[in-house]
């Protein structure tokens, strides 16, 4: 179990330094997919699986729209291939840095310093967590939503849709 | 009968402050005139009281300011030098103020220079009677701030100014002596001289040296002499009171009245001794070179006041002051004599320009000549008995024979000056175009009584009860070295004055300099006052306001938070550099919780 | 921007301040800090102008990275502690991170840069409330901690704060730059004496909102951007000049008036807790921005702006509605200084 988790976060780290290097916005989508991917398996692994799964979809529906806008932006992609050519180096070098330091790591026995949390934690609490929310922490609620709506209201206002439309000035 | 001293010297005083106030209203100076000479004669009756009784009377009101640890009255003290001074002091300001009506007579301000002379005087009159240091100060600073304006009475002329700046700056070095003597006195014993004098034995030196500092300055003895024959830029009836009987001998007239402090301390004495030697001779030596005839007059009074000084050290100061007295009446005759001629010829007070005088001002010349042998010591007028004496005290004490040749030279050497003066002024040929008025009548009377006075005087005290001569036997040659000097002082300046008129003109010496040039101190004159503000100049404005405050106040500021600025605003609205300085301060901070 | 829209964004700008203020658990202090920060993102970027929508972005990224650093404390603190409330941040780690990042909230000194660009990107009166009012919530947070926090950090902060807000300025001509600059300094002060004194710190940050405020309102009402606009002034409010006069000097903190009352006390406090080192640095770094200050009396009221003969002046009709409200805070503003020992 502790090799299978290492292997996760391992790759959630790699995801992440794709998703910072990548100069292309669209390769960048894939990468940050992939990182929520790992993230909720590590979530999974520690045997959040309901909450697990609501984030995958909740990211797997917002990462959608941030896809086709990437490729809707996205006009050269050849310079951005030279560019990456170089980034590649730099990304491998990186990840088998990374990757060096982890098995060094696990081969001299500090292989508890990365996993934290003990058998314990893997009961499946998350039942508990909601009704508390739904039952005591009403204004929390209230609170949560109305930050829902502001973030929604606030994107509007930004974007000014009542009043300019496609035009913006950006 | 005890009643009569106090009133008739208070009656001088107030006599005189009357006259200075009837000035105002009334400017007829004959009214002056008159006045001193009754005042002359009031004061001779506490002199008469005197000489019968030997008396000495104080005179003290009640506290003026009351404290605890000290009380300030007025207090007077009428003793011999006190009483014996006033009328003489009297008689010389009367036959000046004379003198100086005629000599004046078309000065506009004629009035104010007349109550400036009162002034003067009622002043040196205040040090006279002092009974405490206080007045004696008070008296001590009049004296010296009229010099300062009757020196500078004619302020238009830049010499005049330098010499009353001169006179006032000399005057106020040594005035710190007699301050700080005060100061002392004032905490460790008492202002008061009769207190002061029973506490004689526990005066130490600090004093003492307080007061031969203030007598230097004021005496104009070596060190402090330059403003003396400086001051010969005031008007002659400026310099007749304040060389005769007035300002200079105030110094020498403290030191003898706190003469009972000084008596014990053979270190005070000692440096009286060789000061008075060395002015005395030094003052001579300068005389002989110079060619004014009132600077060679000057620096003979100088001369004269160092003998006194010597006497001081020799711890006789009675014999100080009977030189002090006749020496007022020569020395107002022989400037009074000067200042006929200076008048008479048109302002020419340069003596190689004379000649002849004897012949178109003859009563003037014969005066000048009885005051020039006065001066000598000639047997049996007045400047014999003083100066005869001093010679035979000296020859007869233990003292350094150093100060015995220098006194002994200095005497010859002021009858090489007084005939060189009576040489070059009076016999001979005029040696240029003199234009010489007559002799008025004006100036004649002043001159006589004053000429009667330097003849008379000396008979007097010798007749009176105030000489006390030393009565020792001593031998022939002793006897009459003074004569002896004085003879061969004579006898070599005649000889040398007949060559010298017949020779070519030559380059005058170094010594020659040296002393025509008074021991080169007017060069300081200049040059300190240039050199410290030069370089306080130089500080100020170079070091500290150009360099210093320059550089380290504005400049420096606005060098160090240049770049400073320009290192805080080197962040440009790049978005991505905020965040790597949050997260790097994060971890840096993270890590120095941990270490 | 409509009025409705405008109100709402008020509404929740206030309502999640206050509720920032009451709150003590960790999660409804963040939530609201969010809402704040998304409210706050649409009024500054009002004016439609590229500029605008730049400070929006940054205003926005800056404070997102701020929460999210506050989260991960919390988180970390409810981790080790298994509780949420603001008061009892025990663990020393996530304690340090939320200082440094409720600190990014206030632009105390090394996480400033977002402050002057922000302020300047926007209108005047957005400007203002960025520096006063978005200044309470983490004030508040900090406050409830601040027994907790670690010295160190506060002191060295306040000391670059002071300093940097004083260099920043000097190099000023924006007015709003400025301001933005001299707030940092005052965040300086505010820190200064925020775990030994908070209730100085409180009046601190109190005093300097009520000097702020009418310097604001006069620019807006002036229309002044840059200190150039400043020398014109007298032609067309020779009051409001004098007035601008003084309360800069206030806000510099000169001693009669009550700009001075803080800096006394805050000097004081920290004498007496034998930090003098640490207060005389800050008392001579605040001279730069004495400096500044200084250099705004100087022209707005001290010297004629160079101008020709011919020139014509600035002018305008009286204004209709009278500045009430920032005359009343520029009399306290100034005055205020006696009621030291009342307050």
């Amino acid at each position: 179990m502790d090799y299978v988790f290492c292997l996760v976060v391992t790759c959630m780290v790699v995801g992440a330094i794709v998703l910072s290097t990548t100069p292309v916005s669209y390769y960048g989508v894939i990468a940050l997919m992939g990182l929520v991917f790992f993230c909720c398996m590590v979530m999974v692994g520690m045997g959040r699986t309901f909450i697990a799964l609501v984030t995958f979809i909740v990211y797997l529906g917002g990462l959608v729209v941030v896809f086709s806008y990437c490729i809707s932006v996205e006009k050269d992609v050849e310079d951005a291939l030279k560019v990456l050519t170089f980034k590649v180096f730099v990304l491998l070098f990186v990840c088998v840095g990374i990757v060096a330091c982890l098995c060094i790591m696990f081969t001299f026995g500090s292989g508890e310093w990365l996993v934290m949390p003990s058998q314990d934690c893997f009961v499946c609490v998350e039942v508990n967590g909601f009704g508390v929310l739904y039952s005591c922490g009403a204004v929390g609620l209230v609170v949560c939503s109305w930050g829902l709506l502001v973030t929604l209201f606030s994107i509007l206002i930004v974007l000014s849709w009542h009043r300019w439309g496609g035009l913006r000035p950006f | 009968m005890n009643t009569i001293t106090p009133t008739m010297t208070l009656a001088v005083f107030l006599s005189l402050t009357l006259t200075i106030s009837k000035l105002f209203t009334n400017p007829n100076l004959n009214y002056t005139k008159n006045s001193l000479m009754t005042t002359f004669i009031m004061s001779l009756v506490p002199l008469t009281l005197l000489l019968n009784n030997e008396n000495e009377t104080t005179l003290s009101t009640s506290p003026i300011i009351n404290t605890t640890t000290m009380n300030i009255n007025i207090s007077f003290i009428l003793d011999t030098p006190s009483l014996t001074f006033i009328p003489i002091a009297l008689f010389v300001t009367w036959s000046i103020i004379e003198f100086s009506v005629w000599y004046m007579s078309t000065d506009p301000y004629i009035n104010k220079f007349i109550k400036y002379l009162f002034i003067f005087l009622i002043a040196m009159l205040t040090i006279i009677t002092a009974n405490n240091m206080y007045q004696l100060f008070i008296g001590w600073e009049g004296v010296g701030i009229m010099s300062f304006l009757l020196i500078g009475w004619w302020y238009a002329r830049s010499d005049a100014n330098t010499a009353a700046l001169q006179a006032i700056i000399y005057n106020r070095i040594g005035d710190i002596g007699l301050i700080m003597t005060t100061a002392w006195l004032l905490l460790l014993s008492s202002m008061n001289m009769q207190e002061l004098f029973t506490q004689h034995e526990t005066i130490s030196i600090i004093p003492l040296m307080g007061l031969i500092a203030a007598a230097t300055g004021k005496s104009a003895q070596f060190g402090l002499h330059p403003w003396l024959p400086a001051a010969m830029e005031g008007p002659t009836p400026v310099s007749a009171p304040l060389h005769s009987s007035t300002m200079v001998v105030a110094g020498i007239f403290l030191l003898i009245r706190l003469h009972p402090i000084m008596q014990n301390n053979e270190l005070a004495l000692t440096i009286c001794l060789i000061l008075g030697a060395t002015t005395t001779m030094f003052a001579a030596a300068a005389a002989t070179t110079q060619h004014d005839i009132k600077k060679i007059i000057a620096l003979s009074t100088t001369s004269q006041l160092g003998l006194m000084m010597t006497m001081i050290g020799l711890n006789q100061p009675t014999l100080a002051f009977l030189h002090m007295a006749t020496h007022s009446f020569f020395k107002a005759l022989l400037f009074l004599c000067s200042g006929s001629f200076i008048h008479n010829l048109e302002n020419e007070q340069d003596i190689r320009k004379m000649g002849n005088l004897n012949k178109t001002m003859p009563m003037t010349s014969s005066t000048i000549t009885i005051a020039s042998l006065t001066l000598m010591g000639m047997p049996f007028l007045s400047g014999f008995y003083s100066k005869d004496t001093i010679i035979e005290t000296i020859m007869n004490s233990h003292t350094n024979s150093w100060a015995l040749i220098m006194t002994l030279i200095a005497t010859m050497f002021s009858a090489t000056y007084s005939m060189r003066i009576i040489h070059l002024t009076l016999a001979g040929y005029p040696r240029t175009k003199q234009n010489p008025h007559q002799e008025t009548k004006a100036p004649t009377k002043p001159i006589l009584r004053l000429t009667l006075g330097s003849i008379f005087v000396g008979t007097i005290t010798k007749l009176s009860t105030l000489q006390t001569t030393t009565m020792h036997t001593m031998p022939k040659t002793i006897k009459l070295t003074a004569l002896i000097i004085t003879l061969t002082g004579i006898m070599l300046s005649t000889d040398l004055l007949f060559l010298t008129t017949k020779q070519p003109p030559q380059k005058p010496k170094t010594l020659n300099l040296f002393f025509n040039q008074l021991a080169f101190f007017n060069l300081l004159h200049r040059t300190i006052p240039m050199k410290t503000l030069k370089f306080s100049q130089q500080a100020s404005t170079e070091l500290i306001d150009l360099w210093t405050l320059e550089n380290y106040g504005p400049k420096g500021l606005s060098n160090t938070s240049i770049p400073l600025i320009h290192m805080t605003t080197q962040q440009k609205n790049l978005i991505k550099n905020y965040m790597t300085t949050f997260t790097m301060t994060i971890i840096i901070t993270l890590m120095l919780n941990y270490i | 921007m409509n009025l409705m829209t405008w109100l709402m964004i008020s509404l929740s700008i206030t309502l999640s301040t206050i509720l920032v203020t009451t709150s003590t658990h960790w999660l409804m202090a963040w939530a609201c800090l969010e809402i704040n920060t998304l409210s706050m993102t649409p009024m500054i970027s009002k004016p439609h102008h590229p500029r605008a929508t730049e400070a929006a972005t940054k205003y926005f990224l800056t404070q997102t990275l701020a929460s999210m650093a506050m989260l991960l404390a919390a988180t970390m603190n409810a981790l080790n502690t298994s509780h949420w409330e603001i008061t009892l941040m025990l663990d020393q780690t996530s304690t340090t991170i939320m200082t440094l990042a409720l600190m990014m909230k206030m632009a105390a000194a090394p996480f400033h840069f977002w402050l002057p660009e922000v302020t300047q990107g926007t209108t005047t009166l957005t400007g203002l409330t960025i520096l006063t009012w978005q200044k309470l919530a983490p004030m508040s947070l900090l406050i409830m901690i601040s027994d907790k926090t670690n010295q160190t950090i506060l002191l060295t902060t306040a000391i670059l704060s002071i300093t940097l807000g004083g260099l920043g300025g000097l190099n000023q001509t924006q007015l709003r730059k400025l301001l933005a600059f001299s707030s940092i300094a005052h965040t300086g002060w505010v820190l200064s004496t925020l775990t030994i004194a908070p209730n100085i710190s409180t009046l601190t940050l109190s005093i300097y909102i009520l000097t702020t405020i009418p310097i604001f309102i006069m620019l807006h009402s002036t229309s002044s951007s840059t200190i150039k606009d400043l020398g014109t002034m007298w032609t067309t409010t020779p009051q409001l000049t004098s007035a601008l006069t003084l309360s800069i000097l206030s806000l510099g903190g000169l001693p009669p008036l009550t700009g001075f009352m803080p800096k006394w006390l805050i000097l004081n406090k920290m004498m007496f807790f034998n930090l003098t080192m640490e207060a005389t640095l800050m008392a001579i770094m605040s001279l730069l921005s004495l400096y500044f200050y200084l250099r705004l009396t100087y022209i707005s009221s001290m010297t004629l702006t160079p101008h020709t003969n011919t020139m014509t002046m600035k002018w305008r009709t009286n204004p209709k509605t009278k500045p009430l409200m920032a005359s009343t805070l520029m009399i306290m503003s100034m005055l205020m200084l006696p009621m030291t020992p009342s307050l």
